[in-house]
């Protein structure tokens, strides 16, 4: 233990289940009230001043009728308000859905109805979108001394939540196109907080946290909520994009002293600067989501002089359940399992595979999400009756490390978020000039970007007139990280006797 | 191809860049300073390997910030 009140944490595994609100913000409000706990644009809010919020919120939610177990989708930039709004949820025993601000309406749609959001409460950039009219809502701002500035703040009692009660809800992309929602209890994160944050890279209440993943992410939500209150530390929240400028910009304001991102990022931060050297007041940097080529790592320590402590997990495993040690990195090496973690590697009949042969990754930890939000048969598939999770990765270990070495299934993972390259097939196709087509992943830059082939309709030639077009249809039709780089024509695509697609022969 | 920056700025609006945003450009600053995004650039990077017939390596990639380093880079190379 590294000297935060962590050690109060252990009651979770014990019958006496805490509800992860009361966890998060109790012991802050009591030791140290007034300590800024976040840092937004130029509002600085205390641990008092966060409670307050939380109470008022936890007031307006139960006057809508919300109670346990109901879903309120939470569909706002990150500030100190998307905190209040989580945590208000939590409190009174109901499960916060968060949702990213940049979907489309029918993804809105599709969440909201799958989760069947007891209300939402949205950014006003999303106040006109049909989706999220179709429950009681409330548009809100991102200053949390105006949110909901005349409701009582008066402290409400904890709900009391058990072992398989609900704590929150994310959702991610499903190999079908629809995104499936991975619920987590309450002591989910406390185990991730428990052994990754403390004992892995050893997050201390002195410590002021940044990261460039957003709270509708677990990777974001961990270090911006959970992690940086379970240590009663403080955090920097960025409801902008996070571009380098912005990034670099805060990182200057208020001199985080660790910060996460997935390899995408750091690979931007790294082309926007002119200078040979960049000066960084962090004492390390974390990084997850994708695979972080060796390169990367290397370059990003030839800048800063800073060490990238690479890791993987994912929304079902809750968190990082494999990672490297600030001080003992091993390049290309995703590190060794987080304490806690059961790690197997096996081969396509379960069987684990010997050291150094490629094996599907499976994973067990008190953290596992126990099954997708009511989708029994993908569950079966995923979470193994023996407590086991079938993450999908494939890698390799030697000497006690772990290398990613891919996916076993079709899934693309871009920039940290997984794609389904069906989801991009169904729009390509919807192009007139498209007769079949087939994504797969390539790597650009060591990072793997969608790649389209595409087979055109008679009528139809390829030219660079054409490839443009189709961006362009990408362009309106796909979230931005989901685009194409690069489309390719063929006369037909390689398919097996039962006239499957073979996509390891497009990745030729 | 002939590579000069203003090919290369062609180059950019084939792969669906923005005409202003390229317009804009000034090639002796990073590329990422200027609006072009995690999305358009190794798009960019895939259509400027195809239209110089060169190979630009992982560590290349991150070496390649400005116009200015494309057009040096496809020079040294053809």
């Amino acid at each position: 233990m590294t000297g935060n009140h962590l050690e109060g944490l252990n009651a979770v595994n014990s019958p006496c289940h805490t509800n992860l609100a009361a966890c998060l913000l109790l012991p802050n409000v009591e030791r140290h009230p007034d300590k800024i706990v976040y840092l937004c644009g130029d509002d600085g809010v205390s641990y008092r001043q966060l409670a307050e919020g939380v109470y008022r919120c936890a007031a307006w939610l139960r006057e809508q009728g919300v109670g346990h177990g109901d879903r309120v989708v939470i569909a706002l930039a990150d500030s100190p308000v998307f905190v209040a709004a989580f945590l208000a949820s939590n409190l009174i025993g109901a499960v916060p859905v968060p949702v990213s601000t940049a979907l489309p309406n029918d993804a809105y749609q599709y969440i909201v109805g799958d989760s069947d959001a007891r209300v939402v409460l949205i950014a006003q950039a999303l106040a006109d979108l049909p989706a999220l009219a179709t429950r009681p809502r409330m548009i809100c701002g991102e200053r949390l001394d105006e949110f909901l500035p005349h409701a009582a703040s008066a402290p409400i009692a904890a709900a009391q939540a058990g072992g398989d009660d609900l704590a929150y809800m994310i959702y991610t992309s499903g190999s079908t196109g629809k995104p499936k929602g991975v619920p987590h209890r309450h002591a989910d994160f406390l185990f991730s907080a428990r052994t990754y944050a403390d004992q892995v890279v050893g997050i201390v209440e002195g410590d002021r946290l940044f990261t460039a993943s957003k709270m509708t992410f677990a990777y974001g939500l961990g270090c911006s909520l959970m992690f940086t209150m379970l240590a009663g530390a403080s955090a920097i929240l960025n409801p902008e994009a996070s571009t380098p400028e912005q990034l670099l910009c805060l990182i200057e304001q208020h001199r985080p002293s660790v910060f996460f991102a997935v390899p995408t990022i750091y690979v931007q931060l790294i082309r926007s600067v002119s200078e040979a050297r960049l000066e960084l007041p962090m004492r390390f940097c974390g990084s997850a989501g994708e695979r972080l080529p060796s390169f990367v790592l290397d370059a990003w320590r030839e800048l800063t002089g800073l060490e990238l402590v690479d890791g993987i997990g994912s929304t079902e495993t809750n968190y990082v359940v494999i990672s490297n040690r600030p001080g003992a990195v091993l390049p290309g090496s995703a590190g060794t399992p987080v304490p806690g973690c059961e790690i197997r590697l096996v081969d396509d009949s379960g069987q684990d595979v010997a050291s150094g042969v490629s094996g599907q990754l499976l994973v067990r930890c008190a953290s596992n999400a126990r099954a997708y939000w009511q989708q029994p048969q993908v569950s079966a598939a995923t979470m193994l009756a023996d407590g086991f999770i079938r993450t999908g990765d494939l890698m390799r270990e030697e000497g006690g490390f772990y290398f990613h070495l891919g996916r076993s299934d079709d899934m693309l993972k871009v920039g940290g978020q997984y794609i389904s390259p069906v989801q991009l097939e169904d729009v390509l196709r919807d192009h007139p000039a498209v007769a079949d087509c087939a994504v797969v992943g390539c790597l650009v830059g060591g990072l793997e970007r969608p790649a389209a082939h595409l087979v055109l309709k008679a009528g139809f030639a390829a030219s660079r007139a054409l490839e443009k077009e189709l961006r362009a249809h990408a362009a309106a039709n796909l979230a931005d990280y989901m685009r194409p780089m690069k489309y390719a024509f063929h006369d037909d695509l390689p398919r097996n006797p039962s006239g499957k697609v073979q996509r390891f022969k497009l990745k030729q | 191809m002939t590579v000069t920056i203003f090919a290369l700025k062609e180059l950019m609006l084939a792969t669906g860049l923005d005409a202003e945003l390229v317009s804009r450009i000034d090639p002796a600053r990073p590329l990422i300073q200027q609006g072009v995004d995690s999305v358009d650039y190794p798009g960019f990077i895939l259509a400027f390997e195809e239209a110089c017939g060169v190979k630009v390596s992982d560590a290349d990639s991150l070496r390649l910030k400005t116009l200015d380093d494309f057009l040096n880079f496809a020079a040294a190379r053809t």
